[in-house]
This record gives structure tokens, sequence and C-alpha cells, in this order.
């Protein structure tokens, strides 16, 4: 059945956060570290705000051997650990367990799919019949085709009783061919209005007030081009390293594991137009668009303007700490990049020749994520005797992790005779605005899949036009065998970086 | 005595002139070399509470840890006495310290308490707007709605982003009803105005809103025919009224007088011409803490009847069921969990602009009952 809400006279000033019809969510690779960490303790503070609807079940589909007890002790524990809510003493802690079912089962077998199918019918028919279904891939991406096939034979991609939709955890592919494959394996099974590709990103309170802070207020819009707007730099920086996922990492790299999806989405909502209206397709209408006007990246333009690095061994906090290289699982030949930075260029009105400076990197000096738009000088400095033409760039800064904010560096006169100018800043922080701290991203992300909003989800031809961006740098760099540029664990990254924006007389902001 | 003695009030006595220096002294003091650092005085929005009830008081006091964890704010509370035979107006001050938070910063928010007398009143715009810390929203809260006969000054209404009444969810009599429905109306003229009485509706008007979602039961929703909603109050229901005024507005349908005296039964024309019988009436079990027990709408789309029913079910749990005579059931479960007052309150807050479907639901009540006027009632 459709949902025509919006036309629903009824509906019109409803102030409630809707929650979704029963339903039953599907994990599949439920055993994994996503499930633990992310999924059962965001579903578990949805339960506990009464979000979740009645009649709700959680089958939980993997290949280890469990029985629903032992799985549910597991979650109990993860719970403990991860839970913002106290859970010893949680009275609605064994209700919320209860809804949690084990399934047992190889992914690859269209047999365990027809047994799933059984055992949901049998689960629905006990709760009132009702089929809606919430399939959530968290796998690795090599069984989300077999999954996605077996699903479409069995006949639990669609049902007449219900809806049925399909949550997809990134890597979408891992260029742009396999891209193009996995959208049509999905396509061939799902509706694009079914498929909802994650990325947690897009969940966080932070990155929706971008598109609240760009359009809800009148004083930003009007400067947010380039006649105001130097440059713009985005930097998505971890302090942490492989963590044992070497393995993994060594298979994706920082473009792939971060660029490809959470920068270019912050990328695509700070520079995009305004939407007609605040709903899924008018948004990412205008997203696609961004990803579409960015000048494609030719081999020569790659050489000069994109940086990789790797680190090096160091010391990081008094701790040390062994450099890529010598991560277990990484070969000593390893090319994979831990850290990258990049210009580029998008070629639209607003936009065309701004430079946006892309960094992102591991073991960084700290866990930072931000937007800093670096505003033109005044026209005209008429201070030059006590700056000696030193002014510094108004800077607005939108913090994503881990204080999140607004803050905005302008210059002010010192207090004194001598009428000295120096940079200071003005900071709006979520934390002493909002008593209450922002929900986990997969809590609102969720919600919005169960109720039937993609907005913040990724359609398909975001992930093929960000691919198509990236592939070529992929392919540069695979026919580049050189050695990797080394930066010192807690250093900012390669020289290299440093010198893409020396070179343009800037510096990369130090954070 | 109604309100509390001077001991009881919490904070430190000042004087008016001098609220604002002894604040900033607090902060200093709080926040100057050699302390902690990490308190915070901060600020979201003005909040100003009207009570004039001694354990009113003692309940708001206990209201404003979580009213200012969820909304730093400035807190003005207004104690109106009826004893007190006096316009003089005495002030304390105090300040609602968040515990700290795992970075070390420990939030804190204002409370300026003035108690008066009736007579006191007339001052009161004059000294409230000084108070109010610049280009923050000023929400007003007059839980028992004092707000509504005292405050008449345009000036300090034209200050306020919006008043949150609390209207009572039983009344007397379908007039003092009727009364009620033509002070808000004539409020909402000034300022922008909710009650939280009709947000605790929220949960059933989902319930309803919920059956229409589908373009498939439009043509359902275009043809009611007969509409049923029943509560647990004892007197006049002001949540049954409420939805009543809300269905009725958005749907766009007339009240017409109706022959039933004991005003049980109004009648509405739709739109196209179609009549649709309304019954308020009480639930047949005893009353529970729950607002409605039933809504019961029903359709008629060629010579078949839908029937949507939404039921108070167990653990705040509102059950709906659509029955159409060629079909099975459809069940659904919406979560009607009934927030205590801070949390409404804080709920509230996070809203400005106008609430205009709660207006609009107000006047269709008050159409009804002009439509169906028994007697004279004088309308403020």
């Amino acid at each position: 059945m459709e949902d025509k809400s919006n036309e629903n006279p009824l509906r019109q000033g409803m102030r409630l956060i809707r929650t979704p019809q029963p339903c039953t969510l599907i994990i599949f690779g439920a055993t994994g570290d996503l499930t633990r960490r992310k999924l059962i303790p965001s579903l578990f503070s949805l339960y506990n705000q009464s979000l979740l609807p009645q009649n709700f079940n959680i089958i939980a589909f993997a290949r280890r051997p469990k029985t629903t007890e032992e799985f549910r002790r597991d979650m109990a524990d993860g719970l403990k650990e991860f839970s913002e809510f106290q859970i010893d003493k949680n009275p609605g802690l064994d209700r919320f367990l209860s809804l949690i079912h084990y399934h047992r089962g190889d992914f690859t077998q269209i047999e365990t799919h027809e047994k799933l199918k059984k055992f949901l019918q049998k689960l629905e028919d006990k709760k009132d019949g009702q089929r809606n279904r919430l399939h959530y891939l968290a796998t690795p991406p090599s069984q989300y085709d077999s999954i996605i096939k077996n699903l479409g034979t069995a006949q639990l991609a669609r049902n007449e009783n219900g809806w049925t939709r399909i949550i997809i955890e990134k890597p979408f592919g891992r260029d742009l061919q396999s891209a193009l494959e996995l959208n049509k394996i999905t396509g061939d099974v799902f509706t694009e209005d079914q498929i909802y590709r994650i990325d947690h990103y897009l969940g966080k309170e932070t990155v929706q007030n971008i598109l609240v802070f760009r359009f809800a207020n009148g004083i930003f819009e009007p400067i947010w081009n380039r006649r105001y707007i130097d440059h713009v730099q985005i930097t998505v920086a971890e302090n942490i390293g492989v963590e044992g996922r070497g393995r993994f990492f060594e298979e994706t790299g920082i473009l792939r594991d971060i660029v490809q999806n959470h920068m270019l989405q912050l990328l695509s909502l700070f520079a995009m137009e305004p939407p007609s209206a605040f709903d899924a397709n008018a948004v990412r209408d205008e997203k696609v668009k961004v990803l579409k006007a960015i000048s494609p990246l030719s081999r020569q333009y790659i050489k000069n303007n994109v940086v990789r690095g790797q680190y090096a061994a160091g010391s990081l906090m008094a701790k040390s700490l062994s450099g890529y290289l010598q991560e277990e699982g990484i070969p000593d030949n390893s090319i994979t990049e831990t850290y990258v930075a990049m210009k580029l260029f998008i070629d639209n009105w607003r936009w065309a020749s701004v430079p946006f400076y892309l960094r992102a990197g591991k073991r960084l000096p700290k866990r930072v994520t931000e937007i800093a738009i670096y505003f033109k000088d005044a026209p005209l400095q008429i201070f030059g005797d006590v700056t000696e033409g030193e002014i510094p760039a108004n800077v607005l800064t939108l913090k994503i992790q881990p204080d999140e904010g607004i803050s905005l560096k302008f210059d002010s006169k010192v207090p004194g005779p001598g009428g000295n100018i120096r940079p200071v800043n003005m900071d709006f922080r979520y934390g002493t605005s909002f008593g209450e701290s922002p929900p986990d991203a997969y809590e609102r992300l969720l919600l919005d899949a169960m109720i039937g909003d993609s907005t913040l989800f990724t359609r398909s031809d975001e992930n093929e036009k960000a691919w198509e961006l990236l592939t070529p740098i992929l392919h540069y760099w695979q026919n580049n065998k050189n050695r990797v540029p080394q930066y010192n664990i807690g250093s900012w990254g390669p020289k290299e970086a440093d010198d893409l924006l020396n070179k343009e007389n800037r510096a990369w902001r130090r954070l | 005595m109604i309100l509390p003695n001077n001991a009881e009030i919490t904070g430190i006595k000042v004087k008016l002139s001098e609220i604002e220096k002894k604040f900033s002294d607090i902060w200093k003091n709080t926040t100057g070399d050699g302390r902690d650092k990490a308190v915070v005085k901060a600020s979201t929005l003005n909040l100003i509470i009207t009570i004039n009830d001694k354990n009113q008081y003692l309940n708001t006091l206990n209201l404003i840890p979580e009213v200012t964890f969820h909304n730093p704010c400035r807190i003005i509370m207004i104690l109106i006495n009826p004893e007190l035979d006096t316009e003089r107006i005495t002030s304390y001050i105090s300040a609602f310290c968040q515990p700290p938070r795992q970075d070390g910063v420990q939030l804190c928010s204002e409370l300026i308490t003035l108690e008066t007398g009736n007579a006191g009143i007339n001052h009161l715009p004059g000294i409230l707007l000084p108070l109010l810390l610049p280009d923050l929203p000023v929400f007003l809260w007059s839980p028992n709605n004092l707000f509504l006969n005292n405050f008449k000054s345009q000036d300090f209404h034209k200050n306020i982003e919006r008043v949150i009444l609390y209207s009572p969810e039983t009344i007397d009599s379908i007039d003092e009803l009727y009364k009620m429905a033509g002070y808000v109306i004539n409020a909402s003229e000034t300022s922008k105005i909710s009650d939280m009485t009709w947000a605790r509706l929220t949960g059933w008007r989902e319930a309803v809103a919920r059956f229409f979602d589908f373009q498939e039961r439009e043509q359902y929703l275009n043809n009611i025919s007969k509409i049923s909603i029943e509560h647990f109050s004892k007197a006049v229901s002001t949540h049954a009224y409420l939805m009543a005024g809300w269905i009725a507005s958005r749907l766009d349908w007339t009240p017409v007088n109706s022959p039933d005296n004991k005003r049980h039964h109004f009648i509405f024309t739709g739109p196209s011409g179609n009549q649709i019988d309304l019954f308020i009436k009480k639930a047949p079990s005893d009353k529970n803490d729950q607002c409605l027990s039933k809504v019961e709408i029903q359709s008629l789309v060629q010579n078949r009847i839908i029937t949507f029913s939404a039921v108070q079910a167990k653990n705040n749990i509102i059950k709906t069921i659509i029955k159409d005579q060629n079909s099975e059931p459809v069940y659904n479960y919406i979560q009607n969990a009934q927030p205590d007052n801070a949390r409404l309150l804080c709920y509230e807050l996070d809203f400005i602009k106008k609430d205009t479907i709660y207006i609009e639901a107000v006047e269709k009540i008050w159409q009804i009952f002009n439509e169906n006027k028994r007697e004279t009632v004088e309308i403020y």
C-alpha cells in the first residue's frame, strides 16, 4: 500500500514522532559486531522511548550455532557495555530481549531462506498476521549478492499483506563497476523505494543540522557562494588505527572507507542547492546534482591534487604504536592508504573556482570531523600598521564530532591603547544549548527505515556518482606502485598534504 | 495560608532592582579564578510560570530540574497570593545546576521567584519585561490558566512567543467548556496558544490519522457517516470535545442544530453535503487514568460499511481495528505513554510556531455549541 500520509488532512500539524507499523526486523549476520555494538543498543533505546511498534520482532539470522537463549544473553551483555540506559535494574530488559529470536542458517542456501520465511510467518501469525518486514544486511558485502538473490527466490522481497524493505550497510561496492553490479542485483529483486542504503553519518544530528543551519537561517545563504567563500576544508580525522581489522582495511583503504561515503555526503549537503521540499527525493536530487557537478579527475589532476599516505610507527599520547605496515595482516609492500587529501572543484554557478579540500586519515592527533568555511578577506585592510596585513580570515566551522556545534572566528580589537587585532571565537555548542545528548545515528536511521522515510539514506544514483568520481583515483593508485608517502603517527598527515595547500598560500586548519 | 510563607520559597531574597547584579555575582563567584570553571550558565529560552496555589508551587519546583535539564533557561515564577493584601512584589533568586556531565561541564539555569497579591498583578508586565533574557524566546506556562484572567497588558503579550495552558481535563458543565473555548479563541488573537490537555491527545490523534494515511482509504475519509467518542470523565470531557473539534475542523465539517437536548448527539454537514452524526458518551467502564476509551468512525462506501476503531488497551497501548465486511479485520497498535508534566512541558517548549490545528479545533467546539445553544452564556 502506498503511503500517502502527506495528503492526509488529519496529519497536518501532527507533532508526535511517528511510530512504525508492526513489523519484523531480520538482521543478517547478527552475530557480528555491528549488531551488538550498534543495532541492539539503538533498538533498546527506541524501545525505552516507546518508539518501537507493538508486535515488533527481531530475527537474528546468522551461521553460528546458537540458541535464542544464548543469543539473548550475548545481547544482554552487549547492552551492559554499549547501551546508554541502565541495564541492571531496567524493568523493560527482559521484555525487550523476548522480542529477539535466533535463526541459524547459511545465507548462501535457498533452503535456509525458505525456513526463514516459514519462521517469519509463524511469528507473524502469532501476532495479528501483519507481514511488514525490514531486512538488515549486517554481513560482509561479499554476501550481499547471495542473500539478495535468495530473498528474491524465496519470495521474501515483497508480499501482499504488508511492506518489505531492505537496509544495506556500506560499502555499496568497491568501485564504479561493482557498485553498478550491486545496484543491478538489488534492483532486480527490490524496487528503489524498498532499498535503504545506510551511511550512519547521515543519522548524526550535526549532519542533519547542516541543512537546518543553511536553509532555516536567512543570514548564511546569501554568503554561501563563491563571492564570499575563499575555500572549504572538510576533515574526518581518527586517532585510532586499523584496530584488529587489518585485513579488511587492507582491502578497503581510507578512500573507500571514509571519502566515498561520509565525506562526499558532507560535501553534497554543504554545497547543494535548496531542495524544493524536505522530502526524500527532493533532497537527494539536489545532492546528486552536486556530485554530478564535480569536475572529473584526470590522471594529471590526480597526480597534482590527490595525496595519499600511510602512518609510520610512532607515539601518540605517550603510547608507542606500530606503523601500518607492521599491523597484523598487512603485507610489507602494501600500498593501501590510511590517509588521503585532495582538492575538488564543483563546477556550478554557486561554487565555480572555490577549492574544496578534503582530508581523512587514521592515527592523526585526535578524532575530529568538521567542515571549515574560510571566507575571503575584507576588500581593504585599513588596519595595516597594527596588523602588518596579517589579519586571519573569518572561519565558520561546522563541528560534526566530537564537540558538536558551530563556531565563528572573527577579528576583534585587543583591549588597550595599542589597537591590536586578534581573532576570537564565537561558539555554539549543542551540549550547552540543549541539555540532552543527541541520539545515536542508528536509532534515527532504524526508525526512519521502519517508518518508510528514506531522506537520510543514499539513493543508487548518488552512490554511483560518488564511485564514478573516485574510481579514477583508485585506478591511478593501482597503476602507480610507488612507495606511499609516510606520516608520523600523531601528525596531521604527510608533507605532501601540506604542500597541496601551501602552494596556494593556504594551510590546513590546526585542529 | 494558601501560598508558602517566605521561608518556603526557594532562593535568596533580593531587591527587584538588584536581581541581575546578584546573578552576576553568583556566576562570577562560581566561575571566577580559583573556582570550578566548568560551571556554565546556559539559557535557550525564558520561561514564565504563573501559579497561585501552594501545592502547585511545590509541584512546579519539582519539575524544574527536568525542565532545565532538557531546556536550560531562565525561569521567572510568579506566585500570586490572593490572600496577600498588597501590591508589593517580593523577589527571590536561585540557580538550578545539573550534575556535571562526562566532560566535566555543569550547566546551570536561573530561577527568579516573584511573589505578590492580586493587587500587584498590574505591575508585573513592567517587572517581567526587563528581566527577560534578550533575543531568546519567551514562553508563559499557566498551569491553572491564570494567564487568561490576569495578564491583559498588550505590551506583555507581544513579548511572549507562546502561552502554554493546561485546561482542565474534566469540566463541570458544557457551558463552562463553551466559555473556555471562547477564552482560548480570544487569547489566540494576541498570543500563540498551546494546551497540555491537547498535547495529551496526541496518541489518539495519531491513531485516528493513521487510518487514513493510504490513498485507498481516502474515499472512506470523504464518506464518514458516524463518529462515536467514548471517554472516562465523570462530567464533560475536554479531550472528547477536542477530538471531535479536531476531526471536524480538519475535514471541514459544518455543525448544524441537533434535536438532542442532552447534547450527546451532534450533527455536521460534510463538504459534499453528507450528514455526519457525532456521539459523545461516557465509557461503560470505570474511569482510569486515560483520557479516552474509544473513537469509532464509520464510513459508508458503495453500500459497504467500514469501521475504524481506536480502543484503549492495556499498557498504554491504543489498539486500532479496521473492519470491512468484505475482508479480515486489520489491527495496529500505537504507543500512548502519557508523559509526566515535566516531559509534557519540555515537549511544548520545543515548539515556537502557532498551533493553528489546536485553535481550529477549539473554534470548531465553539461553533458546535453556538449552533446548539440552549441558553445564553457569556463569551469572554
